[in-house]
């Protein structure tokens, strides 16, 4: 039987990165393949080629045994190719049949029937046990609703292949579990699923067959059945298997606390209490962990520490500077003093995508020597704290004065964490920072922390993963019920004493 | 004698309404699809004085009309090149256009009819239209049915656009250009395309926003004519939340402050006259600030 899509020697390149390197891949019908790699693998470069949003520098992708060559992502489409994109393709604006109407050939130029549509949206939508108010706007839909809809979005087009690129990135476990019952659905009719993860349950869930994929290649190919985690693990990230992460014996950190938070209360955007009663210190040479069920008040907090707010009540005190007192709380006073802040939302606070590696390695250091002298920014220090970043960190980028949205995520933490880390400081806030990143950056990053600690930096991180914070943590501090709980001593702790305060009411 | 001023002054606020109104509409057009052009002054500008030369060379005013959309639609073509296909920062491109506008005005009038050319009155106008009863009705009669063919097609392609926009597969890709661009692409249209449709679009009705004030209202060119009512245009469509509808009802609450600018000028004779003229600026001004929330906004505008 020939398969539906055929990819044969495709190759990639963005200026002398290979990002994808001479990819043999087969999809036929009825049959989920999971193509697994980390972070900046090339993935997402073999969606693009797919969708129909870049040409392959080499190679032919043939759908139905006809080589294609898309122009766009209205030919992939036409060659019936959908695709769920990571970061979805939607306007929010729009209500969900809008969505699903917007580009499609068949709805006509003219006089809309949204009825008609919402009445396909609906049957596409329960044909798959999918629960979907054709008429809700989408800006109003959470991330998993969202999902449904891209992939309703897809359906309605009538594709025999679907891409789903990390599909379970943004997905809470219940909510990537109700999107596999879809993807078998999807298979059982004959549907050809492409599914990009780089996540191991993803692929024993859901997947036929698995391909690996590292630095551009392709490392292993497998049955689902017939292989086990560890040998995916090796794979994908190489020889090198990542370094435990478990510390050993500590002493306790005993020095002067560099952050005092006394009675602390936090307000929301919106007013409404986070959490109140929050006192803790934090000394040099330890991680103190915030623990919670996310939207306790852990944004707020870590904004409050960073200078970015003040707190509602209560006061803290770091470094010297103090939040009850007029103008010295500002982010620029606090890392003058020695803070540093690894913010949780990546693309919207700790990057400018848009810029080059060299100036968003000066967005923390613009006031500092050797990156700024009498009041102007030098690009040469910085290209040169760039450059050494990406040796010592392994940074994958297409260049050194690469705008940074060009880096897979995993490459920007690395870099937004080696900015952090440029002026050796005293305090580091850690928000989520292994959120979304692949195994070995991961513990990359946990590695990072805890030479931090050694060195002796108050570090506070935030995170949502219990696990993580076992693994790194001296003393917890948990959000829960709208007030704070602890610090406890993570050895004189358990996990379910923990897990009860995070559920308090 | 009151409501004769007051007949006088709604019937007057309508016709100094349309031109804003056209021009907004355009522009509400081009927005709704992502692009902002803040230059239709000068669009506007360059269609009063095309509606004049087209006008008096065929002596018709329809063709003076139609000769100021055209060159609309060919000046805006401009912003459409730079702004949207050569992806220039869409704020210094509209300037541009607007200081171009002026300029090319001004020159090509003294080129052709400025230099003894014919004197404003000889042009070929709109007239009032005679609706027969509809325009004996007291009170509404002067103040909706004595007004020329422009103002009444401008009602109806109030109308059209608002449909266009709201119920057509047309209306719904050139509003998700201008909500995510991204989107448009992945769904596989041509979002570039959209675009320069939607700022040609825009570039007629501000042609045929300066040629109602050249060829309906003033019956001349004369330099700089539009005197800013290109930008109030623009304060419309915000003043209106990016709704066509909204943008007309507000150009007709500014026009009505013209209107009413110019009688109170008549009445207070001892306050120097700038003033007076300075009051549909000053209501623009404390309108914006007023408004603060921007719910309507396209979420990819000017991007």
């Amino acid at each position: 039987m020939t398969p539906v899509v055929r990819l044969a020697g495709v190759t990639r390149r963005f200026g002398s990165l290979t990002a994808v390197d001479g990819l043999d891949l087969d999809l036929a019908a009825g049959e989920v393949v999971a193509l697994l790699g980390e972070n900046g693998a090339g993935k997402s470069t073999v969606v693009n080629m797919l969708s129909g949003a870049l040409p392959p520098d080499a190679g032919t992708i043939a759908v139905d045994g006809r080589p294609v060559a898309f122009a766009g992502p209205a030919q992939a489409l036409a060659a019936g190719i959908g695709t769920v994109h990571q970061h979805y393709m939607l306007v929010p604006a729009f209500t969900v049949v809008e969505n699903v109407m917007l580009g499609d050939p068949r709805t006509p130029r003219g006089l809309l029937d949204l009825r008609a549509a919402a009445a396909r949206v609906e049957a596409i939508a329960s044909d798959l046990g999918l629960a979907l108010d054709p008429f809700a706007p989408v800006g109003s839909l959470d991330v998993a609703g969202q999902q449904r809809v891209e992939i309703v979005k897809a359906l309605s087009r009538d594709v025999r292949v679907l891409l789903l690129d990390e599909p379970t990135a943004v997905l809470a476990r219940p909510d990537a579990e109700r999107l596999f019952a879809v993807v078998d659905r999807l298979k059982a009719r004959g549907t050809a699923v492409l599914l990009i993860t780089h996540k191991l349950d993803d692929v024993f869930r859901a997947a036929d067959r698995v391909v690996i994929l590292r630095r551009g290649r392709v490392e292993g190919r497998h049955r689902t059945a017939d292989v086990d985690r560890d040998t995916l693990v090796r794979l994908m990230v190489g020889e090198a298997m990542p370094a435990p992460t478990a510390e050993g014996p500590h002493e306790a950190a005993t020095g002067a606390p560099v952050v005092r938070v006394e009675g602390v209360e936090l307000r929301r955007a919106n007013g409404s209490l986070a959490a109140a009663e929050i006192s803790f210190e934090a000394r040099p040479g330890e991680i103190l962990a915030i623990a919670g069920v996310e939207g306790n008040g852990q944004g707020e907090l870590i904004r409050c520490l960073a200078g970015l707010e003040r707190p509602a009540r209560g006061r803290i005190e770091c470094l010297g500077l103090r939040s009850d007192l007029p103008h010295r709380w500002t982010p620029r006073a606090l890392r003058r003093a020695g803070l540093a802040h690894v913010p949780e939302d990546r693309r919207r606070d700790a990057v400018v995508g848009s810029a080059t590696l060299p100036d968003n390695h000066l967005l923390s250091h613009s006031f500092r020597r050797p990156f700024a002298r009498s009041g102007l920014i030098r690009r040469g220090p910085a290209l040169a704290a760039v450059r050494a970043a990406i040796g010592r960190f392994a940074v994958r980028t297409p260049g050194e004065r690469a705008r940074i949205a060009a880096l897979s995520g995993g490459n920007q933490q690395k870099l937004v964490l080696a900015r952090e880390l440029e002026a050796a400081p005293k305090v580091l806030l850690a928000a989520q920072p292994t959120r979304g990143l692949d195994i070995q950056t991961t513990a990359f990053v946990r590695g990072l922390l805890l030479e931090e600690r050694r060195r002796g930096t108050a570090v506070i991180l935030v995170s949502a993963d219990l696990g993580e914070i076992w693994d790194l943590a001296d003393r917890i501090l948990v959000l829960g019920g709208g007030r704070g709980h602890g610090p406890f001593d993570r050895r004189r702790t358990t996990r379910e004493e923990i897990g009860a305060h995070m559920v308090s009411r | 004698m009151e409501a004769a001023i007051l007949i006088g002054l709604l019937a007057s606020g309508v016709r100094f309404a349309v031109p804003l109104a056209l021009a907004a509409l355009g522009e509400t057009v081009s927005q709704r699809a992502g692009v902002l052009n803040v230059g239709i002054e000068g669009v506007m500008l360059i269609g009063a004085l095309a509606a004049v030369l087209c006008a008096v060379w065929t002596g018709s005013p329809w063709l003076g009309l139609l000769g100021a959309i055209v060159a609309g639609v060919l000046f805006a073509s401009i912003h459409a090149l730079f702004a949207v296909i050569l992806k220039a920062d869409q704020i210094v491109s509209g300037i541009a256009l607007f200081l171009l506008g002026i300029g090319l005005s001004g020159f090509v009038f003294r080129l052709t009819l400025g230099s003894g050319g014919r004197p404003p009155g000889q042009v070929p106008g709109f007239r009032p239209l005679d609706l027969g009863p509809l325009g004996e009705i007291p009170f509404a009669g002067p103040v909706l049915f004595q007004h020329n063919a422009l103002v009444y097609l401008t009602v109806v392609a109030v109308a059209a656009v608002a449909f266009l926009l709201a119920r057509t597969g047309w209306g719904l890709s050139l509003r998700a250009a201008g909500e995510n661009p991204e989107a448009v692409r992945a769904a596989g249209l041509d979002a570039t395309r959209l675009r320069v449709v939607a700022v040609l679009v825009g570039g007629g009705f501000a042609g045929a926003g300066g040629a109602f004030l050249s060829i309906a209202q003033l019956n001349g060119f004369v330099e700089n004519m539009v005197a800013g009512r290109g930008f109030i245009a623009i304060a419309c469509v915000v003043f209106g939340r990016w709704n066509p509808v909204g943008a007309v009802l507000v150009a007709l609450a500014f026009g009505m402050t013209e209107a009413a600018q110019i009688r109170l000028q008549i009445l207070y004779p001892a306050l120097p006259h700038q003033f007076f003229v300075m009051l549909p600026y000053v209501a623009a001004i404390v309108a914006l600030v007023l408004m603060r929330a921007r719910s309507g906004q396209p979420a990819a505008l000017g991007r």
